[in-house]
């Protein structure tokens, strides 16, 4: 390999995910180290942070690997990736390295010379080896899954692809505002579905799904042209931000490349801090994605009043998650997907049995629309969000309402009106719903004794634990 | 570019929409109110038309989502009369569920039950149980006396629960349970004492003298059968012989003694 310093590229390739890049070019100055240093096969430095101690930082850029003692079990960590930056732009010197960095170097050095390892291939996950370094932990990749000079070929193709396809996306959506959304062809099914597959070829596939999604509603009610003329927007907003996801912020470039389709791997979630609290199951909602049945179940911490999403997926004839019983409560370790709003979450341990959950307390329709103008500010294209109100169903100019004395808001007509009417008996009762930009799907009625679960159910047909 | 000048959001999503629908090839996008939307506009400049729209499509859509205000208060609805009777327990609900899916022969019961017990009908079950008899007025006529004022009230606001079927209900049937059929040689058994009704089940089953063929009758006596005899009758058929060809049915019948004991338990006077 070669031991030449390395293009700026060949840096970012590295990153395991497009946020770390982001994250990793505020540290990227010579302000925030000290000790840096470089010899023919490795660059160290320590990371001046938020904590008391610096992070001691080294890169092995010939065989490649890094330390770093920062908690991050993502590697490379983002100082990892930072004192490349430096390095990669000639910001770093030649020296001597000190006694930790040393070390380390001799030992790998060791661990290669009898038997080297066979090389990962590239798209698999790294193990990662923990190491106690004093008081700090010292965390090690010992095989970084990109050499590099010669960068995969797998990931930079994957990131090509998906450039060309947010801008082929780009393309379709112009061609559709030029030509005007009465063009016969978007009411044919097929126009959308061979945008989507197209999507699905680039890798975007959160994007596809929207695409299918919007399908359905065209010539759905008489004002379905501003509906889809939103999501167009939307997707026109998601189209642009993909392909400049190393500019935006840390959070919002993971909600970004989440959001059409960049999979965050499930043990780099499970490597954050955990949220741990008392998580009250307010609501449980089922939605087919093509030929998978979606279950989203809607919690909320009893202590932080945070609200969190866990996801569980069935094609035909699985079984969805009925872990969560709706009116219950958890006591739970809960690892946060990353993004802006980062509702989405793994469960972690769970540090009790379910029970009973205390009072629901709902906010007000004007407090639900600042919880809902809030997230919506934070990720636009958020196509549901969960808020808690004391409100009560009516009927006003033809339409379901909820509402209190502060306002109203539509509800999305399904069967589960018909409930939620009953179980109110149309006064003022805790409601948990889903906001959609079609109104409000009921989701739990929380009554004095009971939880009524009225949220949309997978048909029994098609997965085994619909309930 | 339009030279209509539009001052609210609203207005100029609604102008976007139509050039939207006619297509920028036609109709140049409107443009956009003094505010954010406009220094949007003036801070990222798009080359054509098309490029135009979508921008400020997708600003204006933000801006719109984001800024989600509330409607205007709505009048609350009357509500029902008050129904002073306890509703039935949490636990009844998702046992009335099970009942519909796997025994629908308990369901009379498990109404009359509610009915005799003086609750009455837990509100998330007044909806899917008025839909599922309005083709029976007889049955729907008992589940609006299970579900009390709500039941009515439900109707007038959603008049798809409404009876639907073409003759009146048997107002004496109301509170009876209706009959099963059940052979005369087994009739007997209805009224017997716990044991003689749990060995006549249960050895008939274990001797061969029932098999698959009497189901339907075996399931219409269970169903029927004294509620002091199921605790008996449920053990009874549960030690029967593993091996006998009958165990299947056995082991049905004692899951339907077993349903109908848990449900009357679930439902007995508060």
């Amino acid at each position: 390999m070669s031991t030449g310093r390395w293009q700026v590229e060949q840096v970012l390739a590295l990153a395991p995910r497009p946020s770390s890049v982001a994250a990793a070019q505020p540290l990227a100055v010579p302000a925030r180290w000290t000790s840096t240093g470089c010899d023919s096969r490795a660059v160290w430095g320590r990371c001046v942070g938020t904590s008391a101690e610096p992070y001691e930082c080294a890169v092995d850029h010939v065989d490649v690997a890094s330390r770093c003692s920062c908690p991050s079990r993502i590697f490379p960590c983002k100082h990892s990736l930072a004192l490349l930056l430096l390095w990669a732009r000639g910001q770093v010197a030649e020296g001597t390295p000190p006694t930790v960095a040393a070390t380390w170097i001799a030992k790998r050095l060791a661990a290669a010379a009898p038997a080297p390892a066979p090389e990962p291939a590239a798209d698999e996950p790294v193990e990662a080896t923990g190491t106690a370094l004093g008081a700090a932990v010292a965390t090690e990749a010992s095989a970084l899954p990109l050499p590099p000079l010669e960068p995969s070929r797998t990931r930079d193709d994957r990131i090509a692809r998906m450039a060309a396809g947010l801008a082929e996306l780009d393309r379709w959506l112009d061609d559709r505002v030029r030509t005007g959304l009465a063009d016969p062809s978007l009411a044919s099914y097929k126009t959308w579905d061979s945008l989507a597959a197209r999507l699905i070829d680039a890798q975007v596939g959160g994007l596809a799904n929207r695409v299918r999604r919007l399908a359905g509603l065209v010539g759905a009610h008489p004002d379905w042209h501003s509906q889809v003329l939103a999501e167009l927007g939307v997707l026109h907003l998601l189209a642009t931000s993909g392909r400049h996801l190393g500019t935006l912020p840390p959070g919002l470039a993971d909600s970004v490349a989440a959001t059409i389709g960049w999979q965050v791997r499930q043990a780099d979630v499970l490597a954050g801090v955990p949220q741990t609290d008392h998580w009250v199951v307010m609501g449980r909602s089922d939605t087919r994605e093509d030929r998978i049945e979606v279950r989203r179940v809607w919690l909320r911490g009893a202590s932080t009043g945070a609200w969190a999403m866990v996801l569980s997926f069935a094609a035909y004839q699985q079984s969805l998650d009925t872990s969560f019983d709706v009116g219950t409560q958890v006591h739970a370790d809960l690892f946060r997907y990353p993004g802006a709003v980062a509702l989405r979450v793994l469960v972690g341990p769970r540090h009790s049995e379910p029970r009973p959950a205390p009072a629901i307390v709902g906010s007000s329709i004007t407090g639900g629309c600042a919880e809902i103008g809030r997230a919506l500010a934070a990720e636009p294209w958020l196509e549901r969000y969960p808020i808690c109100v004391l409100a009560a169903p009516t009927r006003d100019g033809g339409r379901w309402l909820l509402t209190d004395s502060t306002g109203s808001l539509p509800l999305v007509e399904t069967a589960a009106v018909g409930t939620l009417l009953a179980c109110t008996a149309g006064r003022p009762t805790p409601i948990t719903a889903e906001w959609t930009a079609a109104g409000l799907v009921p989701l739990t009625v929380h009554l004095a004794d009971r939880a009524v679960d009225v949220g949309p159910v997978a048909e029994a047909s098609f997965v085994k634990a619909a309930l | 570019m339009s030279a209509t000048a539009i001052s609210t959001l609203g207005d100029y999503w609604r102008e976007m929409v139509t050039v939207a629908l006619l297509g920028t090839d036609r109709r140049d996008p409107p443009v956009p109110p003094a505010g954010g939307l406009a220094d949007l506009a003036a801070d990222d400049p798009q080359p054509t038309p098309s490029q135009r729209l979508l921008q400020q499509v997708a600003g204006c859509a933000v801006a719109q989502r984001a800024g989600v205000l509330p409607g205007a208060g709505a009048r609350l609805l009357a509500p029902p009369d008050d129904d002073a009777r306890p509703v039935t327990p949490p636990v009844a609900s998702p046992t009335w569920r099970r009942v519909i899916a796997d025994w629908p022969v308990l369901e009379d019961e498990w109404v009359l039950a509610v009915v005799r017990s003086g609750r009455r009908l837990a509100p998330e079950l007044v909806v899917p149980l008025l839909a599922r008899h309005r083709t029976d007025a007889t049955r729907h006529a008992r589940v609006l006396v299970a579900a009390g004022p709500l039941g009515q009230w439900m109707i007038e606001w959603s008049p798809r629960l409404a009876c639907a079927a073409k003759g009146p209900a048997v107002m004496e049937a109301i509170g009876e349970l209706p009959e099963l059929a059940i052979v005369p040689d087994l009739v007997p058994v209805l009224w017997a004492s716990p044991q003689q009704a749990a060995h006549t089940i249960a050895g008939g089953l274990a001797s061969g003298v029932f098999g698959t063929s009497h189901r339907a009758v075996l399931v219409n006596v269970v169903a029927r059968v004294a509620p002091a005899s199921l605790p008996a009758l449920g053990d009874a058929i549960g030690h029967i012989d593993p091996s006998q060809p009958t165990i299947g049915l056995a082991f049905a019948l004692a899951d339907l003694a077993r349903l109908r004991r848990q449900m009357l338990s679930e439902l007995e006077t508060p």
